[in-house]
């Protein structure tokens, strides 16, 4: 064992395949208690490294540590406090929630009477009660999405690793999924790696960034200084009604505010400032004699410097 | 170490309580008892139907229905241990249960276990049906039947072990089932015949004969070195099997 203060470890880690190199020498800290979001185009390396840290692949060299231990040492010790999504995992089809739960809570070392009442509590939670003893084997994508965000949650993890929860999900499945993980991000004491390719998910739900490309990280930071390192945020607001010039005035009409434009039936505000600085500026909006339904952060400014990363990189 | 090697076992069971549970709900199980319960029915009934019937010839008796042991076997392997580690990649439940903390070998041996005590199982049941024909027929058992089925359960343990060697390097369950046919029925044979016209020793090719050998006093039978060569089989296969799992990357 190492003592190691972050919970996730990525140390030289390299992946082959022939003369195809997935991942090249990938270095990364994920902090305590942190939701790190794990950025890159397809073919990045994230889902790799993930297999890698979850025990589903070798490394060709290097090491991935996990509570400070190694997980193809002590895999054990490593997976023990852990929760894990890969991709959409399939289910023994002829088992329910409940007894699936109740394997996995067996794997794990629990008590009877503990899966029994994690089980009831954790299936609440991802909104599958109803669905507690039906079989797995007819269950949609999405159900199945769920139910494996659920098992993650399985024996109160310190870790959970999530490889694109929400891909292959169709609108509604995706919202719910979002919602759950919101859910788990309010959670202070897990610490949270997820993959995504999708710039609004990560910034509405991570507090830092990774980003990788060709198996390389390019970046790895809070997603406020990530965004503030591309100058401006942008800003959307959603006005009752077509927006005037009166409108554009007054919410160009505050210190932060670089510039402010209509753009079809909203009204797109480049922003200098911190989430303080913003929720202050939505406090003024609302002080405002317009109407105003919606008013959000877009993830353009992340998406900029996401592209221009990886731009770079090439 | 001890709480380690208890956990590990703990581990073992689960595995095993779940592969046993998949058999149970499966269709597997249904159609393999069906197959059993009709060649029990076809060997007991049909001579009475269209002949003289079984005869009281306890050795006969159980030659009748020993005979059929080692396809039961290799059937039973096919069907229950063949799919049984390549299921987990095919079907991703690998995702599931590789990423909790769970070593391969409690994974490996939670399976082999419960494919060993179905195939077990099974011809536990043609056993003590042939017991039961003899002991009504002929009033008594062949004294080799008691031998035949330790052979038959280290044939077992042996043919289990071929199984997961194959499905560990199969990437789908119907492969690995050939694959396991084709080895026993045809490589095998072939091996045999191919050591015996060079004159050279084939004893230690893995094979069921002295299954049925035993029982007959007139046939020649060498059921301990049968027996070593058995449990050689399903140590070397299985030891193989374990290296190429725990090998496998998803």
């Amino acid at each position: 064992m190492f003592a190691l203060s972050d919970p996730i470890e990525f140390v030289n880690l390299r992946k082959e395949y022939g003369s195809f190199t997935a991942v090249d020498g990938l270095n990364l800290k994920i902090a305590k208690n942190s939701f790190t979001g794990l950025l890159g185009p397809n073919g990045a390396g994230k889902s790799t490294s993930l297999k890698i840290l979850t025990n589903l692949i070798h490394p060709t060299s290097g090491n991935v540590y996990l509570n400070g231990y190694d997980v193809f040492k002590d895999t054990k010790e490593a997976l023990q406090g852990v929760g894990t999504v890969v991709e959409t995992p399939e289910f023994y089809s002829y088992l329910t929630p409940v007894e699936t739960f109740r394997y996995i809570g067996e794997i794990y070392g629990m008590s009877s009477e503990s899966i029994r009442s994690e089980t009831t509590e954790i299936l609440q939670r991802v909104k599958m009660e109803e669905w507690a003893d039906k079989k797995l084997g007819t269950f949609s994508k999405g159900m199945r999405q769920r139910i494996s965000l659920g098992l993650s949650l399985l024996n109160s993890p310190s870790i959970i690793i999530l490889d694109e929860p929400t891909s292959g999900l169709d609108p509604r499945g995706m919202a719910e999924m979002r919602e759950i993980l919101k859910n788990i991000r309010n959670d202070k004491n897990l610490t949270v790696l997820m993959s995504s390719h999708m710039m609004h998910e990560v910034s509405d739900l991570c507090d830092r960034i990774a980003m990788i490309n060709r198996g390389k990280l390019l970046l790895h930071d809070d997603i406020d200084v990530v965004i503030g390192d591309s100058d401006t945020r942008v800003i959307v607001i959603k006005p009752v009604g077509d927006p005037n010039d009166g409108m554009i005035k007054a919410v160009s009409d505050y210190d932060k505010v670089v510039s402010a434009e209509r753009s079809g039936g909203e009204i797109l505000v480049r922003f200098k400032g911190e989430r303080s600085d913003v929720a202050k500026y939505f406090k003024y909006l609302g002080q405002t004699e317009y109407d105003i339904y919606s008013m959000s952060e877009s993830s353009n400014a992340l998406e900029d410097k996401y592209l221009s990363l990886i731009k770079e990189s090439r | 170490m001890v709480s380690s090697f208890s956990d590990d076992m703990r581990q073992v069971k689960a595995v095993a309580k779940n592969e046993i549970r998949k058999f149970i709900r499966g269709r597997k199980l249904a159609i393999f008892l069906g197959l059993i319960a009709l060649v029990l029915f076809m060997i007991t009934v049909l001579p009475y139907v269209l002949g003289d019937g079984l005869g009281d010839n306890p050795i006969a008796i159980a030659g009748t229905y020993i005979g059929f042991v080692d396809l039961f076997v290799l059937l039973a392997s096919v069907f229950f241990s063949a799919t049984s580690l390549v299921s987990e990649f095919e079907e991703r439940t690998a995702l599931i249960l590789f990423t909790k903390p769970i070593k391969k070998s409690s994974i490996f041996l939670g399976k082999f276990l419960a494919a060993f005590v179905i195939v077990f199982m099974f011809i536990l049941i043609y056993y003590v049906a042939a017991v039961v024909v003899s002991l009504v027929l002929a009033g008594t058992v062949a004294s080799g039947v008691l031998t035949s089925a330790a052979l038959a359960l280290l044939y077992i343990f042996s043919m289990v072990g071929v199984s997961f060697m194959i499905s560990a390097i199969s990437k789908k369950g119907s492969t690995a089932s050939i694959m396991v046919i084709v080895f026993v029925l045809l490589v095998l044979s072939i091996a045999s015949g191919v050591l015996q016209m060079s004159d050279l020793p084939d004893w230690w090719i893995l094979s069921a004969t002295d299954i049925f050998h035993v029982i007959d006093p007139l046939k020649s039978s060498e059921p301990l070195r049968s027996a070593v060569v058995m449990v050689a089989w399903g140590v070397i296969t299985s030891a193989v099997g374990y290296v190429l799992f725990k090998r496998k990357d998803f």
